[in-house]
C-alpha cells in the first residue's frame, strides 16, 4: 500500500522540481527588464479594470457552507462502501440501509430547508408576503 | 442491539428530535408574521418530553438495564440524568416564554429560533446521559454549536455578533483541547466507554501523562460550566445574547456541564471503593485539581461583578461564582454532595429566570442595560422591584429564601465530609457569599433608595410575565411549600448509584 | 506503522507550515500554509494506515473548509496590510518562551513512563473497520452516528439563520 504513496510522492517531487528547474534555467538565460506593464496582473491583455481584490458576494458563502455540511455527511457514510456487500450477504443489508437512510433524510431536512427558504437561490425573490411592491430587477454582479 | 427498555429511556430524546424537526417544517409553511406560532409546537414537545422524563424518574424499579446503559453503555439514563433533564426541559420552557414577547428576535426568526432551542436542549440531555467519551464530544458539541448561534442572534447588533464571536473562539480552542484529551485517553486504554476509561486509567495512576489528557479533558468541560479561567466568554456573551437566550445558557447550559462533569469525573478520575462508601484510590488527584480551581473561580466571579454596569454583565459574573459554589461540592463525591448541586440547580432556575425576566422587561422598555434605568423603580413599580429584590437576596442566599435553602445544603455536604481542607473550602464559599451581598445589595439598594430618573420610561409588564414573575417569586421566597419533595427527589436521583459507578 | 522517511518528512513540513500559518502577514497566505499543514498530516494519518481519515483530511479540511477559510478572507476583504502593527519583540519572545515551555512540558510528560497503548490489529484504522464500528447492526456507534446528523443539521440550519442576509441587508443589495 505505502509503495504506491510512494509512487505519488515521486510524481511530486519530480512535478515541483520540474518547475524549479525550468524557471532557474529561463533565469539564466534571460534577460531582466521590469517594467510596471510587466508587474500588471494579466487580463486578456487589456488594462485590468478596478482591483482583483473585490468583495465577494455573500451567497458564494451560504453555498459553500451548505457544500461543507454535505461533505461532512459524505465523509462520514464513505465507510460503508467497504462493508454493505459483506452485510447484505450476511442478511444484515436492510438494517444498515435503513440506518442510512434516516441519516440521510435527516440532512435531506436541512436541505429542504435552505432550498425552499430562498437560500440557494442566485436572485433572491422579491418577499412574496408584501404584495404591491413592483419587482426590482436585482442585480447580478458580485457585489 | 434495539430492545423496548432501550427506546423508554431514550424516548425523551426522540421526542425533543421529533419535534426539532416538525419546528424546522412548520417553520417552512408558515408565514414570517405566524412563525412565533412555532413556540407553541416546541412548548409541547418539551413538556411531552419532560412527562416521559418524569415518568421514568418515577418509575418504582430502576429501568431494566440503567446500571448497564443502554446502546451498550453509550446513553446512561439513570435518575441523576433524568432529574438534570428535567431541569434542562424547564429552562427551554422558560427561554421559550421569555422570547415570545422579546424585541430582540423579530418575529420571521423565531422558527429558527425555537429550531436551536430545541437542538441545544436535545444536546444537553445526551450530555446528561454520556456513557462515552464519543458521546461526550458529540453532545458537548451540540450544544456548542447551537448555542453558539442562538448567543449571536441579534442581527445588526455589535455586541451581539462581539459576543457570539468571542464564545466561538474560546469555545473553539476548549472543545480542541477536550477532543485532543479525549484521544489521548483513548489511546492508553484503547476504550472509549467512560467507566472501562477508568479502570483503565486504575492501573497507570502515577502516569504524568495520564493526568495531562484529563487535564486537556476538563478544558472543554470547565468552559461549559464558566470554569475560572475558562469563563471568558460568560460575560460578553450574556450581554450580547438575547435575554431569552442568556437565561437558557445559564441555566441549561451550565447544569448540562455539570451533569457530564459529574459523570466524567466520578467514571473516569475514580474508582469506586468496593462497600460503595464513596471515591477511593482516585487514579488522578482531581479533587485537590477541583477544589483549587473553584475557590479561583467563586472569588473571580464574585469579584469581576463588582462594579458592573450592567446588568446582564453582573449576573453572568455572578453565574461564575455561583458554578465555583456547585465546583466545591463536586469535591465530595458523596451523594449528598450530588444531591445537593441537584437541588441547588432548580432553586438557580427559579432565581436567575426570575432575574433575567426582569432585565428583559425592563430592557425592552429602555432599549438598553444598564443600572441607572432601575434608580427608583421601586417608586414607580414596585411589583418589578419586589419581585427583583427577592431574587436578588435569593442569589445572595439569605433566608428565608430558596437560594438560601441550596446553599445550605451544598454547605452542609461539604461540612459533612469531616476533613479540614473541605472545612477551609467551605470557609471560601461563606467568605465569598458575603462579598456577593455587596453587589446584589447595591442594585436592591439603587431601587428603592435612590429617586427615579426624571425622564424614565414605564415598563410594561404583560399579563402572562406578570403571572410568571409573581409565581417565580413566590417559590423563591416560600421555598418550604415544595423544598422537601424536591429535596427527597434529588437524593433519591443522587441515592442511585448506579448513576455513576455502574 | 509508517515509514520513518514518510514521518520526518511530513511531520518537518507540518510543522514549519504551521508556522508559516501565524507568521505569514497576509490572511491568504496564512490559508494557503494552512492547506499545506492539512496535507502535510494526511499524509502522516495516510503512512499510519489510516486512509480513511486521510481521505478526510484531504477532502474536508483542505478541500471544503479552506474554501470557506478563503471565502472569509475576500467577503471581509482582508488585505496583508490591514494596518497591524508589527508584535513587538519582547511580546514574540515571551510568546516563544511560553510556547517552547508549553512543548517541552507536553513532552516531558509523555516521556516519563505514559501507559503503553494497547495493540492493534492491521485492520485498524481501515475504512473497513471504521464502516463496521459506524454500521454494523448491533455496534454501539450506530447510535452516535444518528446523533451526527441531528448535530449536522442543527448547524446547517443554524449557519443558514445567522449567513442569511437580514431585511435590511438585502434592500441594502436589491437598491
Amino acid at each position: 500500500m505505502l509503495e504506491g504513496f510512494g509512487v505519488i510522492l515521486c510524481f511530486i517531487l519530480f512535478a515541483f522540481a520540474f518547475v524549479g528547474i525550468n524557471l532557474f534555467l529561463s533565469r539564466l538565460l534571460r534577460p531582466s527588464r521590469p517594467s510596471p506593464e510587466k508587474a500588471m496582473p494579466y487580463e486578456c491583455g487589456e488594462d485590468p479594470v478596478g482591483d482583483a481584490w473585490i468583495r465577494f458576494n455573500p451567497r458564494f458563502y451560504m453555498v459553500a457552507l451548505v457544500f461543507v455540511v454535505f461533505e461532512v455527511e459524505l465523509a462520514v457514510i464513505l465507510p460503508v462502501t467497504v462493508c454493505l456487500k459483506s452485510w447484505a450477504a450476511a442478511g444484515h443489508g436492510a438494517l444498515a440501509f435503513w440506518e442510512l437512510m434516516i441519516f440521510v433524510g435527516i440532512l435531506a431536512l436541512g436541505l429542504v430547508y435552505a432550498w425552499r427558504k430562498g437560500d440557494l437561490d442566485w436572485v433572491r425573490p422579491q418577499p412574496r408576503f408584501s404584495a404591491g411592491t413592483p419587482a426590482k430587477p436585482v442585480q447580478r454582479e458580485n457585489r | 442491539m434495539l430492545t423496548l427498555a432501550d427506546l423508554d429511556a431514550i424516548a425523551p430524546e426522540i421526542t425533543l428530535a421529533v419535534t426539532l424537526g416538525l419546528v424546522l417544517v412548520l417553520d417552512l409553511l408558515f408565514r414570517p408574521a405566524e412563525r412565533r406560532l412555532t413556540g407553541w409546537l416546541a412548548l409541547s414537545g418539551v413538556t411531552l418530553a419532560a412527562s416521559q422524563i418524569v415518568k421514568n424518574l418515577a418509575a418504582a424499579a430502576p429501568l431494566p438495564s440503567a446500571a448497564a446503559g443502554f446502546f451498550s453503555g453509550m446513553f446512561v439514563a439513570d435518575s441523576t440524568a433524568s432529574f438534570f433533564k428535567l431541569i434542562f426541559c424547564l429552562a427551554a420552557a422558560g427561554a421559550v416564554v421569555i422570547g415570545y414577547r422579546s424585541s430582540e428576535i423579530s418575529r420571521a426568526r423565531h422558527g429558527e429560533y425555537h429550531f436551536l432551542l430545541l437542538a441545544a436542549t436535545l444536546g444537553m440531555c445526551f450530555m446528561a446521559s454520556a456513557g462515552d467519551l464519543v458521546m461526550v464530544y458529540l453532545a458537548v458539541e451540540m450544544l456548542s454549536q447551537a448555542s453558539y448561534i442562538l448567543a449571536g442572534y441579534i442581527r445588526n447588533n455589535p455586541r451581539s455578533s462581539e459576543g457570539a464571536l468571542k464564545y466561538v473562539i474560546y469555545g473553539g480552542v476548549a472543545s480542541g483541547a477536550m477532543i485532543f484529551g479525549i484521544s489521548i485517553l483513548y489511546g492508553f486504554t484503547g476504550v472509549t466507554d467512560l467507566v472501562l476509561v477508568g479502570q483503565g486509567l486504575a492501573g497507570t495512576a502515577s502516569s504524568p501523562a495520564a493526568l495531562m489528557a484529563f487535564l486537556f479533558m476538563l478544558v472543554g468541560l470547565g468552559f461549559k460550566v464558566a470554569m475560572v479561567p475558562f469563563h471568558m466568554w460568560a460575560p460578553d456573551v450574556y450581554e450580547g445574547a438575547p435575554a431569552p437566550v442568556t437565561a437558557f445558557l445559564s441555566i441549561g447550559s451550565k447544569a448540562a456541564g455539570f451533569a457530564v462533569l459529574l459523570r466524567v469525573l466520578f467514571s473516569v478520575g475514580a474508582q469506586a471503593a468496593p462497600g460503595g462508601g464513596g471515591i477511593e484510590a482516585a487514579a488522578i488527584p482531581w479533587r485537590e485539581m477541583l477544589a483549587v480551581l473553584a475557590v479561583l473561580t467563586m472569588t473571580v466571579g464574585n469579584l469581576s461583578a463588582i462594579g458592573q454596569r450592567s446588568l446582564k454583565r453582573l449576573l453572568a459574573f455572578s453565574s461564575v461564582g455561583h458554578a465555583g459554589y456547585l465546583l466545591a461540592a463536586c469535591t465530595t463525591a458523596t451523594a449528598s454532595g450530588v444531591s445537593s448541586i441537584l437541588f441547588y440547580f432548580v432553586v438557580y432556575f427559579l432565581m436567575t429566570l426570575g432575574a433575567f425576566h426582569v432585565v428583559v422587561l425592563v430592557s425592552n422598555a429602555t432599549g438598553r442595560d444598564s443600572d441607572a434605568d432601575y434608580a427608583g423603580l421601586g417608586w414607580k413599580q414596585p411589583f418589578l422591584a419586589a419581585t427583583m429584590s427577592i431574587f436578588l437576596v435569593s442569589l445572595v442566599g439569605l433566608p428565608p429564601t430558596a437560594g438560601f435553602l441550596g446553599k445550605w445544603y451544598l454547605f452542609t455536604a461539604l461540612v459533612e465530609m469531616g476533613s479540614w481542607k473541605f472545612l477551609l473550602l467551605t470557609l471560601a464559599a461563606l467568605l465569598n457569599s458575603v462579598i456577593s451581598l455587596y453587589y446584589y445589595v447595591y442594585i436592591i439598594k439603587k431601587m428603592w433608595i435612590e429617586e427615579p430618573a426624571p425622564e424614565g420610561r414605564r415598563v410594561v409588564v404583560g399579563f402572562v410575565p406578570g403571572i410568571l414573575l409573581a409565581v417565580l417569586a413566590f417559590l423563591t421566597v416560600y421555598p418550604f411549600g415544595y423544598g422537601g419533595a424536591v429535596l427527597a427527589a434529588a437524593s433519591k436521583a443522587a441515592g442511585d448509584r448506579a448513576s455513576f459507578l455502574r | 506503522m509508517g515509514h520513518p522517511f514518510c514521518f520526518w518528512i511530513a511531520g518537518t513540513l507540518a510543522i514549519l507550515t504551521a508556522l508559516g500559518v501565524i507568521l505569514a502577514r497576509s490572511p491568504l497566505y496564512s490559508a494557503l500554509s494552512l492547506a499545506a499543514t492539512l496535507l502535510s498530516t494526511a499524509v502522516l494519518f495516510i503512512s499510519l494506515q489510516a486512509h480513511l481519515a486521510g481521505a478526510v483530511q484531504v477532502m474536508v479540511y483542505a478541500g471544503a473548509i479552506l474554501v470557506l477559510i478563503v471565502f472569509t478572507v475576500m467577503l471581509l476583504n482582508l488585505r496583508g496590510d490591514s494596518g497591524e502593527k508589527p508584535l513587538r519583540p519582547a511580546a514574540a519572545a515571551a510568546g516563544m518562551v511560553v510556547c517552547a515551555a508549553f512543548f517541552l512540558g507536553l513532552t516531558a510528560f509523555f516521556a516519563v513512563d505514559a501507559p503503553t497503548p494497547p495493540a492493534v490489529g492491521p485492520e485498524f484504522g481501515t475504512a473497513g473497520a471504521i464502516g463496521r464500528l459506524l454500521f454494523a447492526p448491533g455496534s454501539r456507534f450506530v447510535y452516535a452516528f444518528e446523533l451526527v446528523s441531528v448535530l449536522l443539521l442543527a448547524a446547517l440550519v443554524g449557519a443558514i439563520a445567522l449567513g442569511r442576509p437580514g431585511p435590511e441587508q438585502g434592500k441594502d443589495a436589491a437598491s
